[in-house]
């Protein structure tokens, strides 16, 4: 409720100040107005939780653009620019106002009629539309060969080989049927439902008995503390029913050995964790985790994850598989092994990390663009205020002027005008006067 | 949180003074004053979409307007100083040589 | 020595430039300086000429092919194939043609400074001149068919222009020079027409218009056979000193023939008759290319051996060459000797090779007639007489007309074997000597009867060509050349002489003719005619230069031992009748009475003229007061009549009278030999000989007789034969040159003229102006017009284009009221249109919502 009083407040204060504008007659008065009229916008731009916009808005706006009207106003000496009354009816344009007037509200009736008519339906602008969810496939099926990927029915992915993921696709909330065709033509179907705005991994792991899908729910979004990362671990190996990540600590110290996610059972993940940045050094451990257990069991790690880097706004999914030995011959021996799958974290929503990544990506072009757009504007401005300056004629010959007066001062020094002769007679170390 | 809708009837309120004052002011400087008030209320109609649909893009349509509305004013405030040079007045009803 | 070829464009181009400078300021430098430029430059293009000579001389004959710089590539088409390049060929022949041309074409051009005095075209005169040499030089020294057509086109133009050079003569005469020109220049075009003709034929034929291309030897095993020559650099293994000695050349042959058998086994089979020089050569070619394959290296190294510097000399035939790289006479050749019967396809006709080169010959027989004066194209030839005296005499008998008689002999190869071509121009060739001779009996005109000696004498030269005695021909061609350039210069010293005593009469006032008007001019524009003989007379005391070279001139033309005609005239005489005893043919039987009875006419005619010209007392004042010409005009006539008198002896027969001692026997044969393959020296008949010296000698006995002792012309101004009862009607045929001329008119003239009346009159006038374009074209036309410019194009389109561009105007005129200028009322119609837009978006979902 304090957040619609703030939007109240502020609208009240934008259309009393851009109504004042309207109808101030001095220049001044009108642009100050302005100035006030952005300010509330640039507030509203924080509530509608655009932070960034708001402080362009300020800067440029209220900084730079009105100061460069009152700029010009100043100079121009325009405050009373208009001679007349503005709504004066002038011959030409008796019929001006009346047709201005009917047409801005015509206008402002067919758009806020449009609005009100929507509301309740679904392209109603007071229900908050629903957020896409993300779907990846990973591959993490070491002894199957590669598969194609179906969504309802529809391949979206070809050859899948082990260790791939498919990058995150955008998809409407929803059931979808996901679909793995080995080489061989077997298929394994799962059903999924994507929630609004959720992100999920769908991880294509098997055993004895063939392929199996799993999902790890995920959360990119970016957290609220800064300097951490995001961590799923998923357990698809099949002889460990339930695995841990623990961090043994120092050999050095005692009891420093923590859990950091245990239990978690074959064919599901753990919860997203949030771990500050920098280097750990844990381990997968199989089994129920207990304390006690796991220095029993130090050496049934599964797999270590040393000297890991957890990147500030990253989210990683560790995968732990197996894969064969002989870089994957069918062959060869099925060992544990670790997928490591790091995606960045979403950034927040209108902040200036979030623009700034759109503007170096999606719109780099429209960027540029704009960029000779305003050296043009520049150039443009410059030239057109440009004064044509002709050399003045008090600088011509400015060298005989300045040289003149040297003979006042010489002959004020000697006392009497200087005569050829004694010019002549002018000392040896200054064999001529130096004028200019 | 304010449906986008108040934001939509909001951004239209601010947009007509905006037209009116670029269709009645007579004084140039005030119209180019007017068409940046069009554009703020443009652009806070953007941000609300943006809100609402939960994508950046409409803040980098705001971005952009705010940059070329930069550079128009300032062609156009150069315009402005040109054209009082010439005539010694900025009324735009002054103005009327191109008529046919 | 060997460079001298590369000369050879120099000869063209000096008479070129010498005409290019009279042309544009001949009028600047005046009359002595454009004179001297084109004398000179034909001079030194007779120093070039003998350059060349020299060259052939040191050579041994060896034929060079010039690519002249700038425009050695001068018709090339890829595409097809074609190539013509512009090459000069040094040749025997073409020397022999460029010396006597440049030669002679410089005596008349010295002749004409004088003769010419006083023109005012004179530079042009000389252009013309030097550009006719020009032209010639270039027929002479083409090494291709199109070469030679340019030259023979450029001397059409040539004569064309001199002919007609006093066309702005007044009283008619201008009218009859133009005339004349023009006739000239018409009756060539049908001859050209037939050059044409066998020019695409050949090229269809042979794929290329080359005589011979560079390398190729026109005359296989020339060499051999060039032992009369001074340098006498015969090959060590051909039997060059027996056949220097040996008089008999059929012999000769006939010993290289066994060497050649006993070199290689090629020769086996070849049927050698000695008495048959054809069969003779043929085999020693064969005999010649067994000996190139038995051993062309080592007759290299001979070669080299010898000292000489023609390394070109590595090849004595042509059998490494492929018959397509071959000229066109060498093609035609190699196509006889093949056992294969070819064909060739000229659309839907094939003819064999035979049947081509007989076609081909006839095409040039045709242009031949036109450009050497023969039956039935000869009449221009009289006419053309009309031209100043140094043209007549450079032109008309010297050189234009010999260029029919040089193709035939250049293309000897083709006449050789095409017989029925053959047995034509001897028909003609005779024919056209005896009429022309007959002609001439009853002229008048002192150089008209002139050119029909020279008519008659070309046909002499073509009936040669006809009996296959191409050297013969061409022998004639050089003495012919020389005396009759001699009579030609001597007649215009004589009408030059008449004219100055008829001036001298006229201006003395002792005239007693009444009618005189001013002569100042040549030509004479009052009807005094100084060519006329009957206002002769007794001019042999007034002009006794011209009256001795005069008779020089008739003597040798009436073939007078030793002057050059008799040798000459014999050769071709003794050819004919060697032909007709050898090959039982009929035309040489027919040219040899032909040729015999037209030489008896020939002395007849020129003592007649002799007798009516020099000798008995003056008939006019005009005569009484002649006088002698220059040493301009004189010093040519000089030259010219010790040429008449020795020129003959460049080619006397062997064994006789022991001048072959002296001179050498068959030397001008022997040359000619080494460039056309079917020139041979024809046995001397001493019967013949002293026949046609007998025939000679009576006509002249019989003429003087009939004209001497003043009685040359009646009283009433008629020839003594003209009187006589049996020889009226005969006198009066010649004098109206046989109605040659009237048939003509009767056959074509009239006919064409009747034609044309009708075409102009009815067709063209009344039909096709007056009625068709007139009436239908014009009117329907105007009616069309009328009614497409009234109701359609006023009414409908432009009332539409109005329409519119009215409709426009009105509209654009309120829209603009739109444009107000004020930035408000943009704004508040954009803002009309934003809700208009926002209204069609939004209703609709009120109204589902709703």
């Amino acid at each position: 409720m304090t957040e619609f009083w703030l939007f109240l407040i502020a609208g009240v204060i934008a259309v009393s100040a851009a109504a004042l504008m309207l109808l101030s007659s001095n220049a001044v008065h009108s642009a100050l107005f302005l100035v006030l009229t952005m300010a509330a916008i640039a507030f509203l731009f924080l509530l509608l939780n655009a932070p960034f916009l708001a402080m362009i808005q300020i800067t440029v706006y209220a900084g730079a653009i009105m100061v460069l009207f009152l700029f010009v106003i100043m100079l121009l000496g325009s405050e009373q620019g208009e001679s007349e009354d503005a709504f004066a009816s002038r011959r030409p344009f008796r019929w001006f106002v009346p047709v201005a007037l009917t047409l801005t509200l015509s206008l402002l009736l067919a758009i806020g009629l449009t609005i009100s008519a929507s509301s309740g339906s679904e392209s109603s602008l007071q229900t908050v539309p629903p957020q896409n969810a993300r779907l990846r496939v990973v591959h993490a099926a070491g002894d199957a060969g590669i598969v194609d990927v179906q969504l309802d029915g529809i391949t979206i992915l070809e050859e899948v080989a082990f260790r791939d993921d498919s990058g995150y696709m955008e998809l409407a909330p929803g059931a979808y049927t996901v679909a793995l065709v080995a080489a061989d033509g077997t298929t394994l179907t799962q059903d999924v439902s994507l929630l609004a705005s959720s992100v999920g991994t769908l991880v294509a792991y098997s055993d004895d008995a063939g392929l199996r899908l799993g999902f790890a729910a995920e959360d990119l979004d970016t957290v609220a503390e800064a300097r951490s990362g995001r961590l799923v671990v998923f357990n698809a190996y099949p002889e460990a029913p339930v695995v841990s990540l623990v961090d043994l600590g120092s050999e050095f110290v005692e009891n420093d050995t923590r859990v950091i996610a245990e239990n978690i059972p074959y064919g599901a993940s753990s919860l997203p964790l949030v771990i500050d940045e920098g280097d750990v050094d844990w381990q997968i451990v199989a089994g129920d985790a207990t304390l006690d257990g796991i220095a029993d069991n130090v050496n049934d790690d599964l797999a270590a994850l040393s000297r890991f880097e957890v990147e500030r706004n990253s989210a990683e999914l560790v995968v732990v598989t197996r894969a064969r030995t002989a870089d994957g011959s069918p062959t060869g021996v099925l060992l544990p092994t670790t997928l490591l799958l790091q995606t960045m974290a979403r950034p927040s929503f209108g902040g200036p990390e979030a623009i700034g990544y759109l503007l170096f990506t999606d719109y780099l072009l429209p960027f540029q663009l704009l960029a000779l757009l305003l050296l043009a504007a520049m150039v443009g401005a410059i030239v057109l205020t440009h004064r044509q300056v002709t050399p003045s004629a008090n600088r011509i010959g400015v060298r005989r002027r300045v040289s003149r007066p040297l003979v006042n001062v010489i002959t004020a020094q000697v006392g009497h005008d200087v005569t050829d002769e004694e010019v002549n007679r002018l000392p040896d170390d200054q064999p001529q006067a130096v004028g200019d | 949180m304010v449906q986008t809708d108040a934001y939509i009837i909001l951004s239209l309120v601010l947009f007509v003074p905006g037209v009116l004052g670029v269709l009645l002011r007579r004084n140039a400087i005030l119209v180019f004053m007017s068409v940046e008030l069009m554009l703020n209320a443009t652009n806070l109609a953007l941000a609300a979409f943006a809100r609402h649909w939960g994508s950046e893009n409409g803040h980098l349509f705001v971005f952009f307007i705010i940059t070329v509305a930069a550079a128009e004013v300032a062609v156009g405030l150069a315009l402005i100083v040109a054209i009082f040079r010439a005539k010694k007045s900025i009324n735009i009803d002054a103005l009327h040589q191109m008529e046919g | 020595m060997e460079n001298y070829p590369q000369l050879v464009p120099l000869i063209i181009l000096i008479p070129a430039i010498g005409a290019f400078i009279n042309f544009f300021w001949g009028m600047r430098i005046g009359e002595k300086g454009s004179a001297i430029i084109g004398t000179v430059a034909a001079a030194l293009s007779f120093l070039v000429a003998l350059a060349l000579y020299a060259y052939l001389g040191s050579s041994g004959y060896e034929a060079a092919v010039v690519n002249p710089p700038l425009i050695s590539g001068w018709i090339t088409i890829p595409v097809a194939n074609v190539e013509i390049p512009w090459q000069m060929r040094v040749d025997t022949l073409s020397v022999t043609m460029m010396l006597f041309v440049t030669g002679v074409g410089s005596l008349i051009h010295m002749y004409a400074m004088g003769y010419m005095h006083g023109d005012e075209r004179f530079p042009r005169f000389f252009a013309y001149l030097n550009m006719f040499l020009a032209f010639m030089l270039i027929l002479v020294t083409g090494n291709n068919l199109l070469m030679m057509f340019v030259g023979w086109e450029g001397v059409g133009l040539s004569s064309f222009l001199l002919i007609g050079f006093w066309w702005d003569k007044k009283n008619g005469v201008g009218w009859r020079n133009s005339n004349a020109a023009r006739k000239a220049f018409i009756v060539n075009r049908i001859g050209d027409f037939g050059v044409l003709m066998a020019i695409f034929l050949t090229f269809w034929t042979f794929g290329t218009l080359d005589f011979y291309k560079p390398g190729e030897l026109a005359v296989v095993g020339g060499h051999s056979e060039g032992d009369h020559s001074e340098t006498a650099a015969g090959d060590a293994d051909h039997s060059t000193e027996a056949g220097a000695t040996d008089a008999d050349h059929s012999e000769t042959a006939a010993t290289g023939v066994e060497g050649g058998a006993a070199a290689g086994e090629h020769s086996e089979g070849v049927v050698v008759d000695p008495n048959n020089p054809f069969a003779a050569a043929a085999a020693g070619l064969t005999t010649e290319s067994a000996e190139a394959e038995a051993g062309v290296a080592e007759e290299s190294a001979e070669s080299e051996a010898e000292g000489t510097a023609f390394a070109s000399l590595e090849f004595t035939d042509n059998t490494h060459i492929e018959t397509r790289d071959l000229g066109i006479f060498g093609q035609a050749q190699r196509f006889l000797e093949e056992d294969v019967e070819r064909t060739f396809h000229f659309g839907s006709v094939s003819l064999s090779i035979e049947g081509v080169l007989t076609l081909i010959t006839l095409f040039m027989l045709l242009g031949a007639t036109g450009k050497s004066a023969q039956i039935p194209l000869f009449i221009w030839l009289p006419d053309a007489m009309a031209g100043p005296t140094p043209v007549s005499a450079l032109i008309h008998a010297a050189t234009m007309v010999t260029a029919g008689v040089y193709m035939m002999v250049r293309s000897n190869v083709f006449f050789h074997d095409a017989e029925l071509t053959s047995l034509i121009t001897a028909l003609i060739g005779t024919g056209t000597a005896l009429v022309a001779g007959f002609i001439a009996l009853g002229q008048w005109d002192v150089k008209r009867v002139l050119a029909y000696s020279t008519v008659s004498q070309l046909g002499f030269m073509v009936a040669a060509v006809g009996v296959g005695a191409y050297g013969a021909a061409l022998f004639h061609v050089v003495t012919h050349a020389f005396f009759k350039a001699l009579l030609f210069l001597g007649s215009g010293s004589v009408i030059h002489g008449m004219e100055h005593g008829h001036r001298h009469v006229h201006e003395h006032g002792s005239a007693h003719d009444d009618e005189h008007a001013d002569a100042h001019d040549h030509g004479g524009e009052d009807e005094f005619d100084p060519q006329d003989m009957r206002n002769m007379g007794g001019l042999r005391s007034k002009m006794p230069i011209t009256y001795i070279t005069y008779l020089i001139g008739t003597l040798a033309l009436a073939g007078i031992i030793p002057f050059a005609g008799f040798w000459s005239k014999d050769e071709i005489l003794a050819d004919a009748w060697i032909v007709g005893i050898t090959e039982n043919n009929l035309g040489g039987f027919l040219a040899f009475g032909g040729l015999l009875l037209a030489a008896g006419l020939t002395a007849f005619y020129m003592w007649r003229q002799v007798v009516m010209v020099f000798h008995g007392d003056p008939r006019t004042p005009a005569a009484e007061h002649a006088s002698e010409s220059g040493a301009l005009m004189t010093i040519p006539l000089i030259v010219l009549a010790f040429f008449s008198l020795t020129i003959g002896f460049i080619n006397t027969p062997a064994n006789v009278l022991g001048l072959d001692g002296i001179f050498g026997a068959h030397r001008f044969s022997d040359w000619l030999g080494q460039t056309v393959l079917y020139a041979h020296a024809a046995e001397f008949q001493p019967l013949i000989a002293i026949g046609a010296l007998l025939l000679a000698v009576g006509a002249i006995i019989l003429a003087g007789s009939i004209y001497g002792k003043n009685k040359a012309v009646t009283a009433d101004r008629r020839d003594p034969l003209a009187l006589r009862t049996e020889t009226a009607p005969f006198w009066s045929l010649a004098n109206a040159r046989l109605y040659w001329d009237q048939m003509y008119f009767r056959l074509f003239e009239n006919p064409f003229n009747q034609v044309g009346k009708f075409l102009a009159d009815r067709l063209d006038w009344a039909f096709w102006h007056d009625y068709f374009h007139d009436t239908i074209i014009g009117k329907g036309f105007n009616g069309i017009a009328t009614l497409l410019a009234k109701p359609i194009d006023t009414g409908i389109i432009d009332g539409t284009v109005n329409g519119i561009g009215a409709l426009v105007r009105w509209v654009s005129g309120n829209v603009r009221q739109v444009q107000t200028g004020y930035v408000r009322t943009y704004a508040i119609t954009l803002l009309l249109g934003v809700v208009i837009v926002i209204l069609v978006l939004l209703l609709p979902l009120i109204n589902t919502n709703g």
